[in-house]
C-alpha cells in the first residue's frame, strides 16, 4: 500500500504540490472552479436551554444580545448563563453599591437609582454599649456608657437625658421599648446590676436583686414579656418576666427562675418574637425556642448552628433570619431558615446561607437584625472606613448592599426606621440617619455572560438606557473581558464603553473585544448636585460569532494521480485509497490543519470526511476527491475566504493526433 | 546548436516534450551500473516525494538513458530497486552515476531517438546533403571509394583549372567540366558509384560537388556532420519528431500550450481549430521549403543530358 506523505518525509511541501497538512500528514487538494476551498465563519452552537424561558436573552439575526432591565433578584450571580440557572437569575446581578435595586412598591415604574446618604448625628459615643430603642410615640433612645440620649424629631437631633437622673450607676447593657416606656439593664462587675425603667418623664430602678459578678447583660421585649439576660459569674441566664403590673421584689431574677442556662463565656445576643415562640439567639451557637405556656415562658426546643456564634436574629412572615460569626474566624454569615415543629418542639430548619462576608482583617459579624414590612436589614463593616446595611428583600428573596455608613469602626448594634428614614447605631461611633441627599456615585456589576458557550465571541457593542439626564449627572457602562474582574469594582481593568451625560441613552457603543466572557459595570453618578439621581433602566451587550471560529471545507485529492508542480502527472497504484483511509481515521479527531495557500493554521476537529466523489469531467479526465470538513479556531481576524488554485481537474487534458 | 544526435534528442525534450514546468518525475543513479546484468538500481530519493517514490513500485517502468527497466520491487529504506533489464525491447546498457532515472515516462527516449532517426532519413530527397570531392580525372571511369560515397546520388557540378584538352595548360580561372555519375555493380567498386569526365585530359584534379543522402543515425553519439545535416535543419527535425511523438497520445494542456507557444514564437499562427500535431507538420513544411530555397540558391539545378552534367556556361 502506498504511503501517505508526512512532514518528516517532505521538505517544502507546498513546493511539491501539497495543499495542506493534518497534523503530520500531507495531502493534496482537489480544488477547481466548482469545488472551491471555503473557510467560513461558524455559527454559534445551538443553545442548550430554551430561550423562551429566558426572555431577557434575545437571539437576533445579528448575533446574541444579553439584556437586563430588572435587578430586583439581588446580588451574588457570578455567571449569567449556566446550566443550573434559577428562574429569578434573569433579575440578578453580581454586586452593587450605592444603588437601590429593589425599588420596593414605590409609585413609579421599576428603575435603579442612587441610594440616600447617611449622616452622623454627632453624638460621638464614649463607649461601645450603644443600644437603640424606638417607642410607639416615635421617640428614639440610645445608650452610651451610663447616658441615655433621646430624640423627639425622628433622629435628627439627640440630647442626653440629664446625667445622673436616670439612676444608672453602671454601664448600660441593653434597652427595650415597651409601648412608650423603655427598660434598661446595667451590669456591675460585683453586685447591684440594675433593671431601670423610664416612662417618658421619670426614672425608676426596678430591681438590683441579682447578685452576680458580671451583672445583667441584655434586655428585649417580646410577647408581652421582658427577656432579661444575666451572668452570675458561672452561667449565663435568661429570664422572662412580664413588666405589666409587675411588683418587683428581691426575689426577681433568681437563678432558679431562668428559662435558659448555659456557660457564661457566651451571651444572649438578640431575642425576637417568631410567632409561635420567642427565639433567643446565643453566641454559643444555640437558638432557643421559648413558648408561652399559660403565662410562663418555657423552653420549647433549641437549635444549634455548628461552629458558629449567633449574633443576631429576626423573624418575619414565617421566616427566620439570623446572623452568625464563625467560631475561629471573623467571617460573618446571613442565614434564612424556617421554624418547624419536631417532636412537639420548635426548631430552626431548612437553613440556607444567603450571604457570607470574608474580608481580610475586617470582622464582618452581623450584630443586629431589623425586620421591616418588606425587608430584613443587618449591618456589616466592610472596610476600616465603610459599613453597609445589607437588605434582604422579602418579595424576591434576595439580598443586596444598601445604605452606606462612613465610619472608622464599629458594629451596627441598632437599626430602625422612622418617618421613612433609617436610623443606624454604630457601636463606639455614632448614630447615623438617612438623609435626603443621594450618594454621589453607585454601581451595579453584572454577571459574566457567555451565552452558554465557551467559544470566544466578538463582543461588538453595549447599550444603556436611562431616563433623561439633566444637570451634570451621568450614567456610564464599563466593560471587562476578564472573568474575575467582577470581584474588583475598583480594578483598572474596567474600560469605559458608554458614557451618557445627556439624553436617554439607547445607542449601541462599539466595543470590539474578542473573549469568551464579557462583564459590565454600570456606574450611576449624581456628581455635584446630590439632590437628584440619574435613573437607570437597562443595559445590554451584543456578541457575534468570532471570525476565528471557522468551518473549512477542503476538496481533497484522493485519486491515484499525483500532480506535483513542474512535473508531469504520475499515477501511483492505490494511492487514493491509502489517502482516503488515512482521512477516515482522522474523522472526529482533534487536529491541527495547516493550509499552505492561503496560509492558515486552524486547530479544531475533523467534523466529517465525505464519501469519495468520482468526477467524470467533460475534458476527459476521471478524478476522485472527497470533501473534508474541519471546524476550529484560527489566529487571524478574517471572516471568509474563497480560493481557486490549480489542482486536480484544472489541468486540461487534450487528445492529439 | 547540437553537436550530436543525443544533443538533438535532448533539445526535442527541452523545446517540445518536456517544458521546464512539466517534466517527468525523475531521480538520479546513486551508483553507476557498470554492466548489463546488474538488477539493482540505487536511486536518489531527495528528488522525489513519497508518492513519486511509491510510483516506482512493482510493475512500474523506469528509464535510464535509452534503456527501460521493469521494476520488480521497491526498497525505500535502502533506496534501491530490483529491476528486469532491457524491458520492452530496449537494450541493456551501462549507465553512469547521476544518470537520470525517469519514472514511467510517457515519451520514451529510445522512441524519441528513433523518431529523430526517422526524420533525418525522411528528409531526402526533399532536402539533401552536399559533398565536394577532388577527383583526379582518368581516361576511363574513376571509382568513388569513400566510406559513405554510396550515399552520393547525383553530381551538381564539376570544375577544374585545366583549360585545354590538348595543351595541358592551366589557368588561374576555373572552368566547368562535364561529369557523369554512374551506378555500377558493387563488384566494380564497393560503393557502386563511379564518375566519368569528358573534355578534359586525364590526370588532372577536378573539384566535384555531389548531391548526397543523409547519413544513417546509429547512436546518440553520432555527430550532425557525420550525417550531413546542416544546423538549420535541426528545427525541421525537432518539429517532425514532436509531431511524431505526440501523435495519438493524451498530452497535458501545459505541454500543448508550451508547444503552441514555441511555434508561435517562430511567427507561425496556430489556429484554435488546428491540432497541435498538424500545426507542427505544417510548421515543418514551411521550414523545409525555406531550406529548399536555400539549397536551390546555393546549388542551382545543373544542365544535364543523358545523365551527363554539363557546365552551365
Amino acid at each position: 500500500m502506498p504511503r501517505v506523505p508526512t512532514t518528516a518525509d517532505v521538505t517544502n511541501p507546498q513546493r511539491k504540490g501539497y495543499g495542506f497538512r493534518l497534523d503530520n500528514l500531507l495531502f493534496r487538494t482537489a480544488i477547481s472552479n466548482d469545488r472551491p476551498l471555503t473557510i467560513s465563519t461558524a455559527e454559534f452552537p445551538s443553545q442548550q436551554i430554551d430561550l423562551r424561558q429566558n426572555p431577557e436573552d434575545i437571539t437576533t439575526n445579528i448575533g446574541q444580545i444579553f439584556s437586563r432591565g430588572d435587578f430586583s433578584g439581588g446580588q451574588g450571580l457570578d455567571y449569567a448563563h449556566k446550566r443550573n440557572n434559577a428562574e429569578k437569575d434573569v433579575t440578578r446581578f453580581f454586586d452593587s453599591k450605592g444603588v437601590d435595586v429593589f425599588h420596593g412598591d414605590e409609585d413609579s415604574s421599576y428603575n435603579v437609582h442612587l441610594l440616600y446618604q447617611t449622616a452622623a448625628k454627632n453624638i460621638t459615643f464614649s463607649g461601645t454599649n450603644n443600644y437603640l430603642a424606638q417607642l410607639t410615640n416615635g421617640k428614639l433612645y440610645v445608650t452610651d456608657v451610663t447616658t441615655v440620649y433621646e430624640s423627639s424629631d425622628n433622629g435628627d437631633s439627640w440630647s442626653p437625658i440629664a446625667a445622673g437622673t436616670n439612676g444608672a450607676t453602671h454601664n448600660f447593657t441593653g434597652i427595650a421599648a415597651v409601648g412608650n416606656e423603655i427598660y434598661l439593664t446595667t451590669a456591675n462587675v460585683t453586685t447591684g446590676s440594675q433593671l431601670i425603667k423610664y416612662d417618658g418623664s421619670s426614672w425608676s430602678t426596678l430591681t438590683t436583686a441579682q447578685v452576680s459578678s458580671a451583672g445583667l447583660t441584655g434586655i428585649w421585649f417580646a410577647k408581652g414579656q421582658l427577656f432579661i439576660s444575666g451572668d452570675n459569674g458561672t452561667v449565663e441566664l435568661l429570664w422572662g418576666i412580664t413588666p405589666f403590673q409587675q411588683t418587683w421584689t428581691s426575689s426577681d431574677l433568681q437563678d432558679a427562675d431562668a428559662i435558659v442556662t448555659f456557660e457564661d463565656s457566651h451571651h444572649i445576643s438578640q431575642v425576637v418574637d417568631a410567632g409561635a415562640v420567642v427565639l433567643a439567639a446565643s453566641t454559643n451557637g444555640d437558638i432557643y425556642s421559648i413558648k408561652d405556656v399559660t403565662g410562663t415562658m418555657t423552653l420549647f426546643g433549641q437549635t444549634n448552628i455548628p461552629f458558629e456564634e449567633v449574633h443576631c436574629i429576626a423573624a418575619t412572615e414565617g421566616q427566620v433570619f439570623f446572623g452568625t460569626k464563625e467560631f475561629s474566624r471573623n467571617v460573618g454569615r446571613f442565614y434564612r431558615a424556617e421554624l418547624v415543629t419536631a417532636d412537639n418542639l420548635y426548631v430552626i430548619a431548612n437553613r440556607q446561607l444567603v450571604k457570607e462576608w470574608t474580608i481580610n482583617n475586617i470582622d464582618t459579624t452581623p450584630k443586629f437584625m431589623f425586620a421591616s414590612r418588606d425587608s430584613v436589614y443587618t449591618g456589616i463593616a466592610e472596610s476600616s472606613t465603610e459599613t453597609f446595611l445589607w437588605r434582604y428583600y422579602l418579595p424576591t428573596a434576595s439580598i443586596a448592599r444598601d445604605l452606606k455608613i462612613t465610619t472608622t469602626a464599629g458594629f451596627v448594634e441598632g437599626i430602625t426606621n422612622t418617618n421613612g428614614k433609617f436610623i443606624v447605631v454604630v457601636s463606639g461611633s455614632d448614630v447615623y440617619k438617612e438623609t435626603n441627599l443621594y450618594e454621589d456615585t453607585g454601581y451595579i456589576i453584572l454577571p459574566n455572560i457567555d451565552f452558554f458557550t465557551s467559544e470566544v465571541k466578538q463582543w461588538v457593542g453595549t447599550t444603556i438606557e436611562h431616563d433623561e439626564i439633566v444637570d451634570t449627572r451621568r450614567v456610564q457602562c464599563f466593560i471587562s473581558t476578564r472573568e474575575g474582574n467582577i470581584d474588583s469594582p475598583d480594578s483598572g481593568n474596567w474600560e469605559l464603553s458608554n458614557d451618557s451625560t445627556q439624553g436617554f441613552g439607547g445607542e449601541e457603543v462599539q466595543i470590539n473585544r474578542n473573549a469568551r466572557y464579557l462583564n459590565m459595570k454600570v456606574v450611576i453618578q449624581a456628581t455635584d448636585d446630590l439632590s437628584g439621581t440619574p435613573v437607570f433602566r437597562s443595559v445590554s451587550a451584543r456578541a457575534l460569532p468570532r471570525p476565528q471560529l471557522v468551518v473549512v471545507d477542503i476538496p481533497v485529492n484522493i485519486s491515484d494521480q499525483i500532480e506535483r508542480p513542474n512535473r508531469k502527472k504520475l499515477k501511483v497504484k492505490n494511492l487514493g485509497e491509502a489517502v482516503y483511509q488515512e482521512l477516515k481515521q482522522k474523522e472526529g479527531d482533534s487536529v491541527t490543519l495547516q493550509l499552505f495557500d492561503p496560509q492558515e493554521v486552524i486547530r479544531g476537529v475533523v467534523e466529517s470526511v465525505a464519501y469519495p466523489v468520482i468526477n467524470d469531467a467533460n475534458i476527459g479526465s476521471v478524478t476522485q476527491y472527497c470533501t473534508v470538513r474541519i471546524r476550529g479556531v484560527r489566529a487571524e481576524d478574517v471572516i471568509s475566504q474563497f480560493t481557486n488554485t490549480a489542482g486536480i481537474g484544472t489541468l486540461g487534458v487534450v487528445r492529439l493526433g | 546548436m547540437s553537436s550530436t544526435i543525443g544533443n538533438l534528442v535532448d533539445r526535442v525534450y527541452r523545446e517540445y516534450l518536456e517544458p521546464n514546468d512539466d517534466i517527468q518525475s525523475f531521480s538520479n543513479l546513486r551508483t553507476a551500473i557498470t554492466d548489463t546484468t546488474t538488477t539493482t538500481v540505487a536511486y536518489e530519493s531527495d528528488f522525489l516525494t513519497t508518492e513519486e517514490e511509491d510510483a516506482m513500485g512493482s510493475g512500474a517502468f523506469i528509464e535510464i538513458n535509452q534503456e527501460l527497466m521493469l521494476v520488480l520491487s521497491l526498497n525505500t529504506a535502502d533506496e534501491t530497486l530490483t529491476v528486469k533489464r532491457g524491458a520492452r525491447g530496449t537494450t541493456a546498457e551501462t549507465h553512469a552515476q547521476t544518470d537520470l532515472i525517469k519514472i514511467n515516462p510517457p515519451f520514451i527516449r529510445l522512441n524519441v531517438f528513433n523518431a529523430v532517426k526517422d526524420q533525418i532519413e525522411n528528409l531526402y530527397p526533399t532536402l539533401f546533403a552536399v559533398e565536394s570531392q577532388t577527383i583526379t580525372s582518368a581516361s576511363g571511369y574513376v571509382a568513388l571509394t569513400g566510406a559513405d560515397d554510396s550515399r552520393i546520388v547525383a553530381p551538381l557540378k564539376a570544375v577544374s583549372q585545366y583549360t585545354s584538352i590538348s595543351g595541358d595548360q592551366t589557368s588561374i580561372q576555373f572552368r566547368g567540366v562535364s561529369i557523369e555519375l554512374i551506378d555500377v555493380p558493387t563488384t566494380v567498386t564497393s560503393t557502386g558509384k563511379v564518375v566519368q569526365f569528358s573534355g578534359i585530359a586525364s590526370g588532372v584534379n577536378v573539384h566535384c560537388t555531389f548531391r548526397k543522402k543523409f547519413g544513417e543515425v546509429t547512436s546518440e553519439q553520432n555527430t550532425l556532420s557525420d550525417t550531413g545535416l546542416e544546423t538549420e535543419y535541426e528545427p525541421i527535425i525537432m518539429a517532425g519528431v514532436a509531431a511524431q511523438m505526440i501523435s495519438g497520445k493524451d498530452i497535458p494542456a501545459a505541454t500543448t500550450e508550451y508547444i503552441s507557444d514555441s511555434i508561435q514564437a517562430s511567427v507561425y499562427p496556430v489556429g484554435s481549430s488546428t491540432s497541435i500535431r498538424n500545426s507542427l507538420l505544417q510548421y515543418q513544411q514551411i521550414l523545409i521549403q525555406q531550406a529548399r530555397k536555400d539549397l536551390r540558391a546555393r546549388y542551382p539545378e545543373p544542365v544535364s543530358l543523358n545523365s551527363v552534367v554539363y557546365p552551365s556556361a
